[in-house]
């Protein structure tokens, strides 16, 4: 795109980049200036006029076809020759990562005929986004215990604890649930069965999401259970 | 006047009994069998407790569980002691020992798979019995 601008003493072109949202200022040749506005056809080819940004191969129109600027230089115009200068115009500089991504661990007890007792979840999920207030995180974490109550097999799972341990900063995070569970119809109605499980996920710049789980159990006829581990998410922050 | 029959059909009261004894164990056994297939299929999609916590790998291993019956069934009939055998080390552990220890009508499925162990250790008797008796004979 081109426009033209006349003044007093001093006759200026501008030439317009929509695509790569950038406007340079020519100074316009004596004859361009003395003949008014100057048209197109006017206008000395301005070979050499920059140093930092080289020019490219030669339009029809005569002028200098540029690379695109990366909006950031400031082409200083050689010694010499008229003032000449690009000054980018920058859209709003966007520094933050954009980016989301969710994950979920699961950690179960079954039993023999693989029925499920008990179950720890950690759910988390987040992004990275800009608004009007600049860069924002937002990371809802949360964690859920479940003990089969009854079983299909009428044993009963009960929650002792429930522990959640969340926190989270910008494109960092960390959440661990720790269930703790305990039956007692199973066998001997004296003893009781304990299930301990632990599932955590982790994000961190530049690592990525880690993820850690363990089970325990313990008590009367506690071989007989195990556990069992399984994990899905995507992640695109690193 | 039975014993007369026994001896034109060539049989000793041994053989009776042996005969008796192997009836006894085929009928246990396959009661057993039929027993448990029940109990199975009720877990499964009649269960009184809800279905809480069912996963698909239940349904593989119950069928698994009522085509150990079925196998048992068979053997039961067929009374071959040894194939019995080898089905309730499958049935039992550790399936059928753990639904023994749950608190539900269940644990009928574990009392069946001893019950078939007692149907098989019944045809090991008659088997031992017959060889000691035939043995005696020669």
């Amino acid at each position: 795109m081109l426009a033209t601008r006349r003044a007093v003493d001093e006759a200026f072109f501008f030439r317009v980049d929509t695509v790569a949202a950038t406007y340079r200022t020519f100074l316009a040749p004596d004859r361009a200036r003395a003949d008014g506005a100057g048209g197109l056809s006017r206008i000395t080819p301005d070979h050499g006029w920059s140093r930092d940004d080289p020019p490219g191969d030669d339009g029809a129109d005569g002028l200098i076809r540029d690379r695109p600027l990366d909006g950031k230089r400031q082409i200083v115009a050689t010694p010499g020759r008229p003032v000449v200068s690009v000054q980018p115009y920058l859209p709003p500089v966007c520094d933050c990562d954009t980016c989301g991504g969710y994950w979920t661990v699961s950690i179960k007890t079954l039993d023999p005929l693989l029925y499920e007792l008990t179950n720890t979840t950690a759910n988390a999920s987040w992004s990275a986004y800009e608004d009007s207030g600049g860069c924002q995180w937002s990371a809802p974490l949360s964690g859920t215990c479940w003990g089969a109550n009854p079983s299909p097999l009428n044993t009963h799972w009960f929650i002792s604890s429930c522990q959640k341990f969340p926190s989270s900063s910008y494109l960092n995070l960390d959440l661990t649930v720790v269930g703790n569970y305990y039956n007692w119809d199973f066998g001997n109605p004296s003893q009781a069965t304990y299930v301990t499980q632990t599932a955590r996920i982790s994000l961190a710049t530049g690592i990525g999401v880690s993820i850690d789980w363990s089970h325990y159990e313990s008590g009367e006829y506690s071989s007989l259970a195990f556990g069992w581990f399984s994990q899905n998410g995507t992640n695109n922050c690193f | 006047m039975a014993q007369t029959i026994v001896f034109k059909l060539g049989l000793t009261m041994t053989d009776i009994r042996l005969q008796s004894l192997r009836e006894i164990a085929r009928f246990f056994g396959i009661c057993s069998c039929l027993t448990s297939t029940a109990l199975w299929i009720v877990s499964l999609f009649l269960n009184p407790y809800g279905t809480n916590g069912r996963t698909a790998g239940s349904y593989v291993i119950v069928a698994l569980m009522v085509g150990f019956a079925g196998i048992g069934a068979y053997l039961s009939w067929a009374a071959r002691p040894v194939g019995m055998d080898v089905v309730f080390i499958f049935s039992f552990v550790p399936i059928g020992f753990y639904t023994l220890l749950t608190p539900s009508f269940f644990k009928f499925i574990g009392v069946a798979n001893l019950l078939f162990l007692g149907a098989a250790l019944l045809l090991h008797a008659a088997a031992s019995i017959e060889k000691r008796h035939r043995r005696r004979s020669a």
